[in-house]
């Protein structure tokens, strides 16, 4: 039976998933706050820009690194062999 | 090499287990540890051995700016998330843990901030010892007039898997 390469070029890609950013905008109050975009990129990490309404944003921006803890395995053997 | 993982470096450790001399100390002493920043062009090297003034090696990549003086922010020090406050802790019991804790991250009001890539902790005790590395990412980040934190799950940055159960 013949193979489509070009479905199986396509197994493993994820759309809009855990591999590619992501948005989301709002106000800082519902009524009088400024505006604000956050995007979480691809590793987890927040960027968050603040504006004026019409100015693009970026008058402000945050950074919050969500970081992964160092973990260390120690080799271990029944035995201690 | 260039920032690609996290480390811990492993001839401090060594000196922390062995009593060397100013050996870091993670809780006794947090007003002596600090946290700098550094660009893409700094290399981690954690195979490093242990050194008088290490930080010297990497203060030409370290990243400054508003808000964010050299050398970086204390653990001791209260900021908008409040004092870090170091412990340290054994957790669990399938696998046990031995854990390097804080009770708040790192975040700083009022920075401008770029490129920025990776820290590391580091001890001031008469002796410029690096504790570890922590890479950020592949992308630089950047922050302008704004807050630049850093945040564990659960307040743990290192942990050493001692034994597969209690």
């Amino acid at each position: 039976m013949p193979v489509d390469l070009e479905k199986l070029r396509s197994i493993g890609q994820l759309k809009g998933g855990r591999t590619m950013s992501r948005s989301t905008s709002g106000r800082e109050h519902p009524d009088s706050g400024l505006p604000y975009k956050v995007t979480t990129d691809e590793l987890g990490n927040d960027v968050t820009e603040h504006g004026r309404a019409g100015s693009g944003l970026s008058e402000r921006q945050d950074v919050e690194i969500h970081a992964e803890p160092i973990t260390m395995d120690l080799e271990l053997k029944l035995g201690g062999g | 090499m260039a920032w690609a993982n996290s480390g811990l470096y492993a001839s401090t450790l060594a000196a922390s287990l062995t009593g060397v001399a100013n050996a870091p100390n993670w809780t006794a002493t947090p007003a002596n540890n600090k946290f700098f920043l550094t660009n893409a062009s700094d290399t981690t090297n954690f195979a490093a051995a242990l050194g008088s003034a290490i930080y010297g090696s990497h203060s030409a990549n370290e990243v400054t700016g508003t808000g964010w003086a050299a050398g970086g922010p204390t653990m001791a020090a209260g900021y908008n998330g409040g004092a870090m406050t170091p412990a340290t802790a054994v957790s669990g019991t399938t696998p046990v843990y031995m854990q390097w804790n804080v009770t708040n991250g790192i975040s700083v009001t009022g920075t401008t901030l770029s490129g920025v890539i990776g820290g590391y902790f580091y001890s001031t005790t008469t002796t410029l010892y690096l504790i570890c590395g922590i890479y950020f990412g592949g992308t630089s980040y950047a922050t302008v007039a704004g807050t630049f934190a850093v945040t564990w799950s659960g307040g743990t940055i290192i942990q050493v898997n001692v034994a597969t159960s209690a």
